[in-house]
């Protein structure tokens, strides 16, 4: 089953059909932990100044751009942040084109969009009508704090989403001219021309993914399995539990509940209040008056106003609701007088 | 078709239109029904509208079909319904819709927009929101019965801190948990951070059932304190908001012995509200979220609050 990484909507114009994100590739990579020779010990990184070699915690780490060497610029994670793209939901197609106006160069990473519960007609009635027009459509988005840009087209009867590089990240290959290439195109000889068309034509055929494999991960693969049934398994170290990295406010929070709650400071889900008993009282009284009193002005005043008004547009499309065959059975107006009648005298 | 109905709304002609529409298709909740809900639980929801920007969640052909977030006021309103410019991220300055009485609330209602989520500050102030707020997100298997657990545990947290907290739920899966603030001197540069630490600090002490990141893969069997909401550029569902789920729940005010109650006996369902419910708690009940609009709190002093 797969998993959904990401959800939001596709829109454009009014048009807004909710959507969840799945990846389009299995990921094979044969990862590998870092362990000690001898023990087995998982190794960890840790992030080190140069300077001394002491470790330099998370939140005391800022970046730096370094424009000259050894000359940076600094920016804070709050500046940084504050260029951070905004967090929309939404998949916001801009153009249709043609598929075969976009070179392959510019696809990055391919995902799938289907349909979120209750979104199946919409996202059914898109598919056919990108289907029947023969266009791919491209939109903006913002994963993971970046915007990205993406093409969505049909496939079968789900949509596919490629995300694609920008067009400043793409090397042109005028770019190349001199250096790669050489400026002028060398000469050809028609008859090597011919015999290397030959050539491809007789290698030609249609493309079936299924046909190339990954030789190198299917050697290590067996090179694992092989090892594994040998029993030559470094055994897991035990681990203890990595604790999160709070800010500093957390800990003041932590601190002063602490001290509120005496000795222990984990608090116990039902733990009475042991300070500002009286605290507590007083603003519980203070908002019971409040409310009160607010109830008491607000009713009135709103009740006369309210009261013809809700009469009718309350009334009218009760009325409607019933004769469309779904019996209630106090009236309408009966309910109502009485659940202002309420609030009044509240 | 049905023809349209004039109505006058509190000195407001309005035309309601396709009464018969079902909009929630598995309860067959007609469109007539959802305006009679707001109109029924104007008085009780509009105090909590009143002054702030409003993001509107419309759903023209129900729950089942699209729906579109807005949160500029749409074109065609009539002249009496209010706006405010308020400015907003990068889209600059946009006129929200303000639901400051009962016409503007049928108005709404009446373009099918379920769902109402309003700012946490006025539009007048928009730095300073008047409350604090845990948005409760359960992952499955989690559900509301764990939300209801946090809750209890923001609740005796803010206690120590000397701070009332109200729980609702949010008509969907989750609960929210204000504190209220309402001072006009808190801002978001505080607010935020604050609910960060809180979050943190749950999850710290829990982490096997609270998360404090928006990462869903992290949120499986736990629940999600969403401190991010008490942002000046997000809004959040409205106590007494229907919601676009199969049937028409809505978000509603508890008390905290409900919440007890409900953890106790293992009850979801028992914190699952529909419109008419909702409708017979506020006659019993009263508008248990007033004092969220009333109370003045203010944030503690603590020792890095500060910078």
């Amino acid at each position: 089953m797969a998993r959904a990484i990401w959800s939001g909507s596709i829109s454009f114009g009014l048009l807004n059909v909710p959507v969840k994100l799945y990846s389009a590739v299995s990921k094979q990579t044969v990862r590998f932990r870092e362990l000690r020779e001898g023990d087995g010990s998982r190794v960890r990184h840790k992030r080190v100044a140069e300077e001394d070699g002491k470790e330099v915690p998370y939140e005391k780490i800022v970046k730096g751009y370094e424009f000259a060497p050894d000359q940076y610029v600094l920016l804070s994670r709050d500046e940084l942040s504050a260029l951070d793209p905004k967090k929309t939901r939404a998949i916001e197609i801009q153009d249709f084109v043609d598929l075969d106006d976009i070179d392959p160069i510019y696809f990055e990473h391919p995902y799938y969009l289907g349909p979120d519960k209750g979104a199946e007609k919409a996202y059914a009635l898109l598919v056919k009508s990108m289907k029947d027009a023969r266009k791919v459509a491209i939109a903006r988005f913002v994963l993971r704090n970046k915007e990205h840009l993406a093409a969505i087209r049909p496939m079968g009867n789900v949509l596919t989403m490629a995300t694609m590089r920008f067009y400043d990240e793409v090397v042109q290959p005028e770019q190349l001219d001199g250096d790669v290439l050489e400026l002028k195109p060398p000469k050809l000889d028609k008859r090597e021309v011919e015999m290397a068309k030959q050539l491809i034509s007789s290698l030609s055929g249609d493309f079936d993914a299924s046909k190339y494999r990954d030789e190198y991960r299917e050697e290590l693969l067996s090179l694992l399995e092989q090892k594994s049934q040998g029993k030559e398994i470094v055994s897991k170290p035990s681990e203890e539990p990595t604790a999160t990295k709070a800010p500093d406010l957390m800990a003041a929070l932590e601190e002063s509940l602490a001290a509120v709650r005496g000795e222990d400071g984990s608090g116990g889900d039902d733990a009475k209040p042991k300070r500002k008993a009286k605290a507590k009282a007083g603003a519980k009284a203070k908002a019971k008056a409040g409310a009160k009193a607010k109830a008491k002005a607000g009713a009135k005043a709103k009740a006369k106003a309210g009261a013809k008004a809700k009469a009718k547009a309350g009334a009218k499309p009760k009325a409607k609701a019933a004769s469309s065959s779904k019996p209630k059975s106090p009236s309408a107006n009966g309910r109502k007088s009485s659940t202002r009648k309420k609030t009044k005298t509240k | 078709m049905a023809a349209a109905h004039e109505v006058t709304v509190a000195g407001r002609r309005l035309k309601l239109t396709n009464l018969d529409k079902v909009l929630y298709p598995k309860t067959s909740f007609t469109k007539g029904e959802v305006i009679d809900y707001y109109a029924r639980v104007g008085e009780a929801i509009v105090p909590h509208l009143r002054g702030r920007p409003l993001t509107l969640r419309r759903f023209p052909n129900g729950v089942e079909g699209m729906s579109f977030f807005e949160k500029r006021a749409p074109k065609h309103r009539p002249d009496w319904v209010k706006t405010a410019p308020v400015a907003f991220d990068r889209a600059g300055e946009i006129d929200f819709t303000l639901c400051d009485n009962l016409a503007t609330l049928t108005w709404l209602a009446q373009l099918a927009a379920l769902e109402l989520h309003p700012s946490l500050s006025k539009a007048k102030n928009m730095e300073n929101p008047t409350v604090l707020a845990f948005d409760l997100d359960p992952g499955p298997p989690a559900d509301v019965i764990d939300c209801c657990r946090i809750a209890l545990r923001l609740r005796s947290l803010f206690s120590d801190l000397g701070l009332e907290s109200f729980p609702k739920t949010s008509g969907s899966k989750g609960m929210q948990v204000y504190v209220p603030l309402n001072g006009g001197r808190v801002g978001y540069d505080r607010t935020q951070p604050f609910a960060h630490a809180v979050a943190l600090l749950l999850e710290k002490q829990t982490p096997d059932e609270v998360v404090s990141r928006m990462t869903k893969k992290l949120r499986k069997g736990k629940v999600l304190v969403d401190w991010s909401q008490n942002n000046r550029s997000k809004t959040t569902v409205s106590v007494y908001s229907l919601r676009a789920r199969d049937r028409p729940t809505a978000s509603t005010p508890l008390e905290w012995g409900e919440v007890q109650r409900a953890l106790k006996r293992g009850e979801a369902e028992s914190l699952a509200f529909e419109a008419s419910a909702v409708l017979k708690r506020i006659e019993r009940k009263g508008d248990l979220f007033e004092p969220v609009l009333s109370l003045r709190q203010g944030l503690p002093d603590l020792r890095a609050l500060g910078d």
